[in-house]
């Protein structure tokens, strides 16, 4: 192995970890070095590819020198001032556990070490497999390294005319790049284009989300054993596993995204941390540069994220208008209104309507088989179905998990939209897309239900009194003379 | 019921304290005992009706999954039993050995085909399972049924087999919508497993043991079930977007379906019978679940590492750049080649244009023939271009006979397109055109 790819992968690590350690405190306990750790390497990957993003024209052999030492004295100092900074608590957020743990976790642990190795030797051993990770997310990495250095991909049009040669399309040319530039970093520090070298980031990517959701749920509350069983349940998810075993699709790099602001999220509502907050910001942010969905999951959030802010008075008002808003826009998007049938043509959506309806129950039996029937998930739909009902009693005295769950309803609601009222049916009809979709809320769906079987504890209801006391006091205000 | 009488509530006065008190307490505690015996009794009457329950349960569920015929017995009435050795060799090489046919060579199209003309026709509907038995199945290669109808004697029908093990496999014809009406011939073909394999590398020597037509039966709807549920399924290009339509097979219901209705229809049961509360239904359904899940993964477990069985036959002990090389697509990766050493010739930024017949082979060229300078004949097809100024471009075009050639006025034409070109280069499927230009 050489000594630029040890690099190549210390670099994101060092600098991601040392921003969350920054952001939400030095770690102390081994869950909270596994948050650090797990969060840190996404965040850091992310901002690597932030780094290689200006240096289009530059030989791809000079990328890792130009930028590792960034990287890694950025790192340095995040972590730096992270140890050295005064005021941060002394002590561990999470209470130790000292007892140990019951053999039957172990054999749990023990799964996912099957699981893992499975996975990294399909990894190491296999060249690109699946369709869209050599037709779109790998094309143009792989074009970069055969080709030497960062070239610009152009639409069609730009292409044929160009004179120079020194411009390429693709059919994906306008897709986020960050994966692609994420894959020519790790290759260009290997010193050739190899699938594996590349493929390891997915795997990467596995531990980092059962580690970082480990210790995020660990921080908000869930105790050792039950954190273990969650981390389990999204480890062992066959659809997962296929993601990480056939690396090169985005899918779950935005579910990771997604997951970790969300935990994020959760712990600046019930602690009230606010380097959590920012955390959580940062992840959202970075879901556009992923994936073309990425952005509408960056406005769900984000309008989550806002409601959640308001005063009880907004919050009514925009609970009673938003199933207005959402019915009427889609009542005039089925009955083509004239003033919104352009717009929706510009951008795709100028199906017919009433065939969309007609297929309606197909992609509905479809989808429905997707998620309860095959093999993707396990039972995973019906125990969170299951969780909603044993643990109402907790949904409804958590504000916070209240309004996850609301993200996660208008997320199923994006989706059920996408798949029954527009012309992407015909990908759930054949089973494409409506796993893969699914699968990018999954392990938010995931963290949400673990959180519902929190034991209560005295802090918990702490932090819930904290968390309940702000509205109250802007209710007060807004209703005050 | 003593507390009550010992102690009454302090707002109410008894003054009837008992003569003998003892003694109604002793009453009070028979009493007690009855009653306890009562429920006992009662307890050990519903246990029994629980299993029962169950049972039915479970065996209505798995006769639903595996579409068991209601009034068919269990073993099968009739069985038409067909030897390896009875059947003809019509593709690739095979030799008898004892009542066994030993396939060790492939024919045209890496394919091998053995066939059975049936001296009486069977009646389809009579004999809905296939049991088939293989020895040294490779995972490389794809398994078909093939047969012949009476009544289309020259269409032959094919359909996907789950790949056959160690032990025989089942599968129910009545699925398939063309088992009908009289069959005159049966056989078996196996091709390289079609995007995964390489067709060159795939072939390896092995056996048809035998095969067996049943009637109806629990036996053989069972066994049809278990070989569905349990079949080796190779990766697919579908297996990232849906396990289980990845493989090509017509499915029954799944283990993770007949799971899920069981274990709640299950705990269901048993709170109504054992009459217990809504919260232990709800600890024992998250209980049921819990080993549904383990079940579940254990045989995940079993289907990825048969999955990788093939992975690390392919690709283990091998050099990256020997991996490489071993990819499904060995005839794109040659034309790849050939493209390669005539842009050597070129310069670097060369635009080249792939065509192919299929959006797959378009593609993968597309990715073969990095780093050339290169996009899909997609690029033509957009609006406008014709109308815009286009730089000199290679055309390659790989066994597609849409586009056809004009020598004499050297134009190519597709699609009611027409292009001033010229015919670098010729060899089999792969063409290459040099485009000067859009002609209108």
């Amino acid at each position: 192995m050489r000594f630029a790819y040890v690099i190549a992968w210390l670099a994101p690590l060092l600098l991601g970890s040392g921003i969350v350690a920054l952001l939400s405190g030095r770690p102390r306990a081994p869950a909270e070095y596994a948050q650090v750790i797990g969060c840190g390497f996404v965040l850091g990957a992310l901002l690597c590819t932030l780094a290689v993003a200006p240096l289009d024209g530059v030989a791809v052999a000079r990328i890792v020198p130009i930028v590792a030492p960034i990287l890694l004295a950025l790192g340095c100092g995040a972590w730096a001032w992270g140890l050295l900074r005064p005021g941060r608590a002394a002590v561990s957020m999470i209470t130790q556990d000292t007892r140990r743990l019951h053999p039957l976790f172990w054999i749990l642990l023990a799964l996912l070490a099957v699981h893992a190795w499975l996975m990294a030797d399909e990894i190491l051993l296999r060249p690109m497999y699946p369709w869209d990770a050599w037709a779109a997310w790998l094309l143009k990495p792989k074009a970069w390294m055969l080709g030497g250095r960062l070239a610009p991909f152009v639409g069609f049009d730009e292409w044929l005319a160009d004179a120079s040669g020194l411009l390429r399309t693709a059919q994906t040319w306008n897709y986020p790049e960050a994966l692609g530039r994420l894959a020519v970093w790790f290759a260009s520090a290997w010193g050739e284009w190899n699938a594996a070298a590349v493929g390891a980031a997915w795997f990467a990517l596995w531990i980092a989300l059962l580690a970082g959701c480990y210790g995020q749920l660990r921080a908000l509350g869930l105790s050792r054993e039950r954190s273990v069983v969650a981390v389990y349940v999204l480890g062992s998810l066959p659809l997962i596993n296929v993601h990480v075993a056939l690396v090169g699709y985005a899918d779950l790099w935005i579910a990771a995204l997604l997951a970790f602001a969300c935990l994020g999220w959760m712990r600046a509502l019930e602690n009230g941390e606010r380097g959590s907050f920012v955390l959580a910001v940062l992840f959202a942010a970075m879901l556009p540069m992923v994936k073309l969905e990425g952005s509408i999951w960056l406005v769900i959030l984000g309008a989550t994220m806002v409601y959640a802010r308001m005063t009880p008075r907004l919050r009514r008002i925009a609970l009673a208008l938003a199933p207005v808003i959402g019915v009427g826009a889609i009542a005039a998007y089925l009955l083509r209104w004239p003033l919104i049938t352009p717009a929706l043509d510009r951008i795709g959506l100028s199906a017919d309507t009433g065939a969309l309806l007609d297929h309606a129950p197909a992609v509905i039996g479809a989808a429905a088989e997707g998620l309860f029937a095959q093999y993707n998930w396990h039972l995973f739909w019906v125990a969170v179905a299951l969780t909603l009902l044993v643990r109402l009693r907790e949904l409804r005295e958590s504000r916070a998990l209240r309004v996850l769950g609301l993200f996660l309803l208008l997320g199923c609601g994006f989706l059920f939209a996408l798949f029954v009222l527009t012309p992407a049916g015909k990908w759930a009809e054949s089973h494409t897309a409506v796993n893969r979709l699914s699968l990018q809320i999954v392990p938010t769906m995931l963290v949400f239900a673990a959180l519902l079987w929190r034991e209560r504890a005295p802090a918990a209801a702490l932090a819930k009194g904290a968390l309940d006391e702000r509205p109250r006091v802007a209710e007060a205000a807004s209703t005050a003379p | 019921m003593i507390r009550r009488f010992v102690t009454p509530p302090p707002f109410v006065f008894d003054g009837r304290v008992p003569a003998d008190f003892r003694a109604h307490a002793r009453e009070a505690t028979r009493n007690e005992e009855h009653a306890e015996s009562r429920r006992s009794h009662a307890g050990r009457g519903r246990v029994p009706l629980l299993v029962l329950l169950l049972a039915a349960l479970w065996i209505g569920l798995l006769g639903w999954a595996s579409q068991a015929p209601l009034g068919a017995g269990i073993q099968p009435e009739q069985r038409l039993r067909l030897d390896g050795s009875d059947f003809d060799v019509v593709m690739g090489a095979a030799v008898e050995n004892g009542r066994r046919l030993g396939i060790n060579a492939v024919g045209a199209d890496h394919m091998a085909l053995q066939s059975r003309a049936l001296a009486r026709p069977i009646d389809a509907a009579a004999f809905p399972v296939l049991r088939y038995r293989w020895q040294d199945f490779p995972r490389t290669l794809e398994l078909s049924f093939v047969f012949r109808r009476a009544a289309e004697p020259n269409d032959v029908h094919t359909i996907t087999l789950p790949p056959a093990g160690k032990y025989p496999g089942y599968f129910d014809l009545s699925d398939v919508p063309e088992w009908r009406g009289r069959i005159i011939e049966v056989g078996f073909a196996e091709f390289p497993t079609a995007q995964l394999v390489p067709a060159n590398i795939a072939f390896r020597p092995f056996s048809l043991v035998e095969a067996e037509f049943w009637s109806p039966s629990w036996r053989g709807s069972l066994g049809a079930l278990g070989t569905d549920w349990s079949a080796y399924r190779p990766w697919a290009l579908m297996s990232v977007s849906a396990l289980g339509p990845d493989a090509p097979w017509p499915h029954k219901p799944t283990p993770v379906l007949v799971l899920t209705l069981g274990l709640v229809a299950s705990v269901i049961l048993a709170a109504i019978v054992l009459a217990r509360s809504a919260r232990w239904l709800g600890a024992t359904l998250c209980l049921a679940l819990a080993g549904g899940w383990l079940a579940l993964d254990l045989r995940w477990l079993g289907e990825f590492a048969d999955r990788h069985v093939l992975t690390r036959e392919l690709y283990a002990g091998k050099s990256w750049r020997e991996r490489a090389m071993i990819e499904p697509d060995t005839a794109l990766m040659e034309a790849a080649a050939r493209v390669r050493q005539l842009l050597s010739r070129e310069s670097v930024n060369t635009h080249v244009i792939v065509a192919a017949e299929g959006v797959y082979d378009v593609l993968r060229l597309n990715y073969h023939l990095l780093p050339a300078n290169v996009a899909s004949v997609g690029v033509l097809a957009e609006p406008g271009v014709r109308d815009r100024t286009m730089q000199p471009a290679l055309l390659v075009v790989y066994d597609d006979p849409a586009w056809i050639f004009d020598d004499a006025t050297q134009t190519l034409r597709n699609a009611g397109a027409a292009y001033a070109a010229d015919l670098v280069f010729e060899e089999g499927a792969l063409r290459i055109f040099q485009l000067r230009g859009t002609t209108r």
